[in-house]
C-alpha cells in the first residue's frame, strides 16, 4: 500500500436503466432493463499521474468520470479520493448567455469550486488567456462560438486543484487554440503534485501527455498500464472486441427470398488455438426439416473457405433453436476475416435453398504460434496453410 | 490502509449534510443569487421595479373586486393596506414554490456536469425570494406610512419587529414545499403538473383576500392547518395593528415549518445523489 495515492477505486458497480420510466417501475421490481454501466472497476492511481482513459462510445469512460467527480452516486464499491478534486466534464458549465464575459468568469469559477479571492488573482490571467478582453463586458450571446469556448476553457485551465478530471475538452477551438491548451495542461502535469485524469478518443494527444493509460470496454477495466500498449490494446479492440452480436433487427440482402428461419444472435461461446465454438440462436418462422449452414469466410478480395454443417436441426413454426458449431480455424493463418452465415434446407432434388443470410461475427486470428517458423505472406500464399 | 483520505464516495445513503462544505460555497450560493437577480431584470426598462408592480397591481384589483363590490371584511383598515401586507407574503411564498418545484430539471445543465453541494442552489433562490421581498416590503410600508398619517393603520413597536421574522419563515417554508415537489417529482413528474394546484390550494386557504373573522367558527381551525394562516396574520397584525396576534397559530405555522423543512432537506439530499440518472 503506498502512501502517495491520491485515488482509490475499489469494487465500483455502476447500475443504469434503460429505455423510458414507466409505470411498471413503481413497483420497483422492473429489473429487466438495468445494465451495468461499470463492472468492478479497480483502479489507483498515484499522486503526479497523468491517467489516460480510452475506449470506445458507450463503453463507461464518462461514467467513471461522472462518479469519481460525485456527479451521481455508485450502485456499489467505494472510491477514495485525497486532495481536491475538479472535473471539466465540458468546458463552460454554468455559463449563462445573458451575463458578460467578466461576470461569467466569475460564476463558472465559482461553480467550478473556486473562491472569490482566487478568481480576483486570476481573472486577469484568464482573460488574457481566452484572448477575448475586448469582449469581456459584453454578454456572451453575443460572442462567437470559438471566442465562447475559448473563455471557457481559459476558467476551466486555471483551476486550482490536486485532481484534475477531463473529458474530451480538448476537443473545441481551432488548431492553434488546441495547441494553446495542450501547452497549458502540459505545464500544468509537470507540477508533480498535481494529478490528472484525461479521457480522449484522440490518441495522439493521448500518448502526448499521459504518463500510464487504461483502456475500458463495457464497463470493464480492460488493460491499464504502459501509453503505447493500451493504445494498440484500443485499437485491437476496435475490431476483436465484438464476441457476441444481436442479428434480429439487421436487414437482409434483397436476394433472400425466404423467411423461414431467422438468427436472431450468434456468439463465440469459446475460442481456442485451433477452433471456435459458435452458438447460434435461430428463430423458427414456418415449420423446417434438416436444417444447415454455411459459414463462408472471406478476406477483402473473396471467400477462401466455409464451414459447412448440415442437417443441425428441424423444427416447427414458432420454435426458438439454439446450436454450438465448431469452426475449425488450424489451418487457417492470422489475419481479419470477415463472415458470412447462410441457413440452408435441401429440396427434393438434393439442392440447397438459401433461407437466411447475414454477416455475422468477424474471425480474428493472432496468436503467435501460427507464425513460429517463418513470417508467413498472406498476399502472395494465401489465408490457409495445408 | 490506514492512509487518510479526504473524500469517501460510496453508495451509503445516510451520507450527512456538510455545513461546512455548504460554507465553502458560500461564493457560489452568492454567484447564483447574483445571477438570479441579473437575469430576470436583464434587458427590461424598469428594472427592479416589476418587484413592486406586481404586488401593487393585484392589491389594486382585489381591492376594487372584494373590498368595494365585493364588500369583504378587512379587520378594520382600509383594504388596500390589509390586502398588499398579505400580498407580498403571499407572493413571495409563490415565487419560492415555483422556483425550486422544477429545480433538478431547471438546472440538469449544473448537476450532471459538476459536483457541489446540491443544497447551494435552493439556498440561492431562497437568498434572491428574501432579497425581493425587502424590495416589496419598502413599498408596503409607504402604504403603511399614507394610512398611518390618515390614522387608518397603528404602529405596533415590537410586535413589528416580532413581525418581520414572519417573511424569512414564508421564504423556508415556500422553499421546502418547492424542494419537496421537485425531489418527488424526478422519476414521475405528476406532481410538479400539479404545483399550480398545490399553490392555488395555499392561496384560497390563506387570509390574503379575506380575513378569518369572517370564517364560520366552526371550520376556522381548518384554515390553520394552513401554515401561512399563522404567519401572514401575525405579519399584518405587527406591520398594521389589524385583527389580534394570534401567537397559538404562529407557534403551530412554526413548527409545521420546521417539520416539512427538515422533511424536505433530508429528501433533497437523498434524491439529488442520483437525480441526473433519472432526470
Amino acid at each position: 500500500m503506498s502512501n502517495d495515492s491520491v485515488l482509490k477505486i475499489v469494487d465500483l458497480n455502476k447500475k443504469f436503466h434503460k429505455g423510458t420510466i414507466s409505470i411498471k417501475d413503481l413497483t420497483g421490481r422492473n429489473h429487466d432493463n438495468d445494465f451495468l454501466a461499470i463492472k468492478d472497476f479497480n483502479l489507483e492511481v498515484r499522486k503526479g499521474e497523468i491517467l489516460g482513459i480510452i475506449g470506445q462510445n458507450g463503453a463507461g469512460k464518462s461514467t467513471l468520470l461522472k462518479l469519481i467527480s460525485r456527479i451521481t452516486s455508485p450502485t456499489s464499491g467505494k472510491i477514495y479520493i485525497d486532495g481536491k478534486i475538479s472535473s471539466l466534464l465540458e468546458v463552460g458549465t454554468g455559463f449563462h448567455p445573458e451575463l458578460t464575459g467578466r461576470e461569467n468568469i466569475y460564476l463558472n469559477g465559482s461553480i467550478l469550486g473556486m473562491r472569490r479571492s482566487e478568481i480576483n488573482e486570476k481573472v486577469e490571467e484568464i482573460i488574457d488567456f481566452s484572448e477575448c478582453r475586448d469582449f469581456i463586458d459584453t454578454p456572451v450571446k453575443r460572442y462567437s462560438s470559438g471566442m465562447y469556448v475559448r473563455l471557457a476553457f481559459a476558467v476551466a485551465v486555471h483551476l486550482r486543484s490536486d485532481i484534475l478530471i477531463m473529458d474530451e475538452v480538448l476537443s473545441v477551438g481551432d488548431v492553434q487554440f488546441q495547441k494553446k491548451c495542450l501547452d497549458k495542461i502540459k505545464e500544468i502535469s509537470g507540477d508533480k503534485n498535481r494529478t490528472i485524469l484525461y479521457v480522449s478518443h484522440n490518441l495522439e494527444t493521448v500518448k502526448r501527455l499521459c504518463t500510464r493509460c487504461i483502456v475500458i470496454d463495457k464497463g470493464i477495466k480492460k488493460f491499464d498500464g504502459d501509453v503505447k500498449e493500451a493504445i494498440d490494446c484500443y485499437m485491437g479492440n476496435i475490431v476483436t472486441d465484438e464476441d457476441r452480436i444481436d442479428l434480429s433487427e439487421t436487414l437482409r440482402p434483397g436476394w433472400l427470398q425466404r423467411s423461414d428461419v431467422r438468427i436472431t444472435k450468434a456468439e463465440y461461446v469459446s475460442k481456442d488455438l485451433n477452433s471456435l465454438k459458435l452458438g447460434i440462436d435461430f428463430k423458427i418462422n414456418k415449420s423446417v426439416q434438416k436444417v444447415g449452414i454455411r459459414v463462408e469466410i472471406a478476406d477483402e478480395e473473396r471467400v477462401f473457405a466455409t464451414a459447412l454443417f448440415t442437417n443441425l436441426f428441424s423444427a416447427n413454426e414458432g420454435e426458438t433453436v439454439y446450436r454450438e458449431i465448431d469452426i475449425d480455424t488450424a489451418s487457417i493463418m492470422n489475419g481479419h476475416y470477415n463472415v458470412v452465415y447462410t441457413v440452408f434446407t435441401m429440396d427434393a432434388f438434393g439442392n440447397t435453398v438459401d433461407l437466411d443470410c447475414i454477416t455475422g461475427l468477424d474471425i480474428v486470428l493472432d496468436d503467435e504460434r501460427r507464425n513460429r517458423t517463418l513470417i508467413w505472406h498472406n498476399e502472395q500464399w494465401g489465408n490457409v496453410c495445408l | 490502509m490506514d492512509k487518510k483520505w479526504t473524500t469517501v464516495i460510496d453508495d451509503d445513503s445516510k451520507k450527512r449534510i456538510s455545513i461546512r462544505e455548504l460554507s465553502e460555497y458560500r461564493y457560489m450560493i452568492y454567484m447564483l443569487f447574483k445571477r438570479n437577480y441579473k437575469l430576470i431584470y436583464q434587458q427590461t426598462l424598469l428594472g427592479p421595479l416589476w418587484l413592486v408592480l406586481g404586488p401593487v397591481f393585484s392589491s389594486g384589483i382585489f381591492s376594487l373586486i372584494f373590498g368595494y363590490i365585493g364588500r369583504f371584511d378587512s379587520d378594520g383598515i382600509p383594504y388596500f393596506l390589509f390586502s398588499i401586507t398579505a400580498n407580498i407574503l403571499w407572493i413571495t411564498f409563490q415565487g419560492c414554490v415555483n422556483k425550486n418545484a422544477n429545480i433538478f430539471q431547471d438546472n440538469a445543465y449544473l448537476y450532471g456536469k459538476v459536483y457541489f453541494p446540491r443544497l447551494a442552489v435552493p439556498l440561492a433562490n431562497m437568498f434572491y425570494a428574501l432579497m425581493s421581498f425587502v424590495v416589496r416590503l419598502l413599498v408596503c410600508a409607504f402604504v403603511w406610512l399614507f394610512y398611518l398619517k390618515r390614522g387608518q393603520a397603528q404602529f405596533t413597536g415590537m410586535a413589528l419587529a416580532f413581525a418581520l421574522i414572519c417573511p424569512v419563515l414564508v421564504t423556508v417554508l415556500g422553499t421546502s414545499i418547492g424542494m419537496l415537489i421537485s425531489s418527488l417529482s424526478v422519476k414521475y413528474r405528476d406532481l410538479a403538473k400539479g404545483t399550480g394546484f398545490i399553490v392555488q390550494l395555499f392561496l384560497y386557504t390563506s387570509p390574503v383576500i379575506y380575513s378569518t373573522a369572517q370564517i364560520p367558527e366552526k371550520i376556522r381551525f381548518l384554515f390553520y392547518i394552513n401554515p401561512l394562516t399563522g404567519f401572514i396574520e401575525c405579519f399584518r397584525y405587527g406591520f398594521t395593528g389589524a385583527g389580534k396576534l394570534n401567537i397559538s397559530s404562529f407557534v403551530v405555522s412554526l413548527i409545521t415549518t420546521v417539520v416539512i423543512t427538515v422533511i424536505s432537506v433530508v429528501v433533497y439530499e437523498r434524491i439529488s445523489r442520483d437525480a441526473v440518472d433519472i432526470v
